[in-house]
């Protein structure tokens, strides 16, 4: 199984600080990907449903999702994402602050297919996210490389 | 007072006239002296007495012993008038006493001791003395007038009656039971024997000593006085264990009555009511509150620990990525101080956020005030403290007269503060932000309104924007950390009042705020 290259991976994410970080990581590995950038929940729908200023843009093949967005919060999306008979088949990583039982299991509710908190320190970041490529951009066969 | 008009006078029927201030045993007296069959007369002091002896001619006289209390025509003087007077000085006058008083009195060397009675009187010997005095009654019933008969028929409740009423009640709320004077029970109802740990029949003939003996040394006192005083004892709590279950504290709302038979015999009548769950109840909210009290206080304690705490690891980091921009600034190229960047926001944004978190930690732990609060000098107030931010962004603000309300000066100053700086903040560039403050009343309310001109709030969102952390827009747009409304609404509603906010995008925005009229 060799998955398609690059991936198009969405970020829906509203802190500039952990955008920087996030992309500053996936950078300095050899992951072959096209990363977009979205920050908040109403943007995040437009570009999936390739609407208004995404027009004509792409489909991602992953979703790295915060929860705590502004307008549209990241359960909307995903709820939005997972009950749509298209955009349902694309994988959503949840990626947030909160490790809190209530919020996991909300979120595996809603039919996220994976959550991950964001470690508290740099280390362990950069793991996850490396775990993330490791996995979901080099394991996984994602369903829009079919 | 003068009880005479009730005791309709017979020339046949022996008479006694009652000479005691004090009305209640004055009654006492004289429905003693109607159920042995005479007729009463009551009269409050010896002057009244004298002119009463004079008409009536009564067949006794029983009169208080009244030297000691003032200058009034005293006992003495009235019996020195009697025996001055032919047709009284041969009506037998017995003086009514307590022991010291009588030790001290003049009349104690001048009078035999038949002819007094000791106070705290005792009716059984009231009624001895009055028949060594008078003998039989004289066919009392039959020369009673009409209304006075009709008394005494009906004042005796039949015996069937009083037992139906007991057997019908016995197992009600509300125990009771009838003892008499040597605080023998005879009678008592299923709740009143339930809670002293016997059946009925086990209570009727013994003394309250012999089946409450942990309780005696309580109720006998209370039982003495009754009988002494012959007033009713109402309300009074008695805490303490009965037989049923030996060893727990239990309390009792109880009352006594005086009741007295026909014969003049006085019984008790008690009405207990168990209280030991209403007690126990308050004293474990009592408790509850306390602990809500002390763990309100350790949390504003905490509050304050925590967000002190706080501050100073995240002023560190702050101080020293300034200093290393200083030091170094130059050596870094734009990705460094990039990162710089993040890292002195990341800290500014902590610490706003412990500070917010702290003003509202403080709505909970905090006693809410409910003071007159002048809201004209709230919003002076505020508006001084935005002046320069209404002056570096050329805002208009306009206001109608506030209102004076009820409630906490600062979490009201809050309120405004953060509604205020919303209005600014979100202005539209590059029109200046014009902002409007209308004041209208309902029945019951103020409705406080402050119109901007900025950005507004999409529709779809407005109830969202005051949920906690919930913030409309990016960071680097707009700064805050989302908790300003949470608050705002926190606070009017623990006014009692409602906000909430009409608005669409780029027509900017209005908020209300209901807060109620009622000054005291």
């Amino acid at each position: 199984m060799t998955p398609k290259h690059p991936v198009d991976l969405l970020l829906v994410e509203d802190s500039l600080s952990d955008i920087e970080l996030i992309t500053e990581i996936l950078e300095e590995s050899n992951t072959q990907l096209n990363l977009h950038i979205v920050r908040d929940g109403e943007e995040a729908m437009l570009f999936l449903h390739q609407q208004g200023q995404y027009k004509g843009g792409i489909r991602p093949d992953l979703v790295l999702l915060d929860l705590n967005l502004p307008k549209k919060n990241g359960y909307e999306v995903l709820a939005e994402i997972k009950t749509h008979s298209v955009l349902r088949q694309i994988p959503v990583i949840v990626f947030t602050t909160s490790a809190l039982q209530e919020d996991v299991l909300r979120a595996y509710d809603l039919h996220a297919n994976a959550y991950m908190v964001k470690s508290k320190n740099f280390q362990d970041l950069l793991q996850s996210i490396h775990a993330v490529e490791d996995y979901w951009l080099s394991s996984v066969q994602l369903p829009s490389n079919l | 007072m003068d009880e005479s008009h009730l005791f309709r006078h017979s020339s046949d029927m022996k008479t006694v006239l009652v000479v005691e201030h004090e009305a209640c045993l004055r009654r006492n007296i004289l429905a003693l002296i109607e159920a042995e069959g005479f007729q009463g007369l009551g009269i409050q002091d010896c002057h009244q007495g004298l002119q009463m002896v004079r008409q009536q001619l009564p067949d006794l006289i029983i009169c208080d012993n009244c030297d000691h209390q003032g200058p009034s025509l005293g006992c003495q003087n009235l019996l020195d008038s009697l025996q001055q007077d032919p047709a009284t000085a041969q009506i037998p006058c017995l003086i009514l006493a307590a022991q010291e008083d009588w030790d001290e009195s003049p009349l104690s060397a001048s009078l035999s001791s038949p002819q007094r009675l000791i106070k705290p009187l005792k009716m059984r010997h009231l009624r001895t003395a009055i028949a060594a005095h008078l003998g039989p009654p004289t066919d009392a019933i039959s020369s009673y007038h009409p209304e006075v008969t009709a008394r005494l028929v009906t004042a005796p409740l039949p015996l069937e009656l009083l037992q139906a009423f007991f057997d019908g009640a016995s197992s009600a709320l509300v125990g009771f039971c009838l003892l008499d004077d040597e605080f023998r029970f005879i009678a008592i109802n299923e709740t009143l024997a339930r809670i002293n740990g016997y059946t009925i029949a086990e209570h009727l003939g013994n003394t309250a000593s012999q089946l409450l003996p942990e309780l005696a040394p309580t109720l006998l006192p209370i039982y003495r006085q009754l009988l002494d005083t012959l007033k009713p004892i109402v309300n009074l709590e008695v805490t303490g264990a009965v037989p049923s279950r030996p060893g727990i504290t239990r309390h009792w709302n109880v009352s006594y009555v005086p009741v007295q038979s026909t014969e003049g015999r006085i019984y008790i009548g008690a009405i207990v009511v168990e209280v030991t769950g209403q007690k126990q109840l308050i004293a474990q909210l009592e408790a509850v509150n306390l602990n809500l009290k002390r763990s309100n206080q350790d949390l504003e304690q905490f509050a304050h620990t925590a967000s002190h705490d706080l501050q100073e690891p995240l002023r560190i980091i702050s101080s020293y990525a300034q200093l290393l921009e200083r030091r170094y600034g130059d050596h870094l190229e734009d990705r460094g101080r990039r990162y710089l960047t993040h890292i002195f926001n990341g800290a500014a944004r902590a610490q706003q956020l412990v500070r917010d978190l702290l003003a509202y930690a403080r709505l909970d732990a905090q006693q809410m005030k409910h003071l007159p609060v002048d809201l004209q000098a709230v919003w002076a107030e505020v508006l001084e403290l935005f002046e320069d931010t209404i002056t570096r962004l050329q805002a208009q603000i306009t206001w109608d007269p506030l209102p004076m309300v009820l409630g906490d000066r600062q979490r009201l100053t809050q309120v405004f503060q953060n509604l205020l700086s919303n209005a600014l903040k979100f202005h539209l560039p590059p029109r200046p932000p014009q902002i409007h403050l209308t004041v209208a009343q309902t029945p019951q309310h103020w409705q406080i309104a402050i119109q901007d001109n900025g950005i507004g709030i999409d529709p779809q969102y407005s109830d969202r924007i005051f949920a906690a952390f919930q913030r409309l827009n990016l960071p680097e747009d707009y700064e805050g950390t989302g908790i300003g409304l949470f608050i705002c609404q926190r606070v009017i509603e623990q006014h009692g009042g409602h906000i909430w906010v009409e608005s669409s995008l780029g027509q900017g925005s209005t908020f209300y705020l209901t807060l109620p009229l009622n000054l005291p």
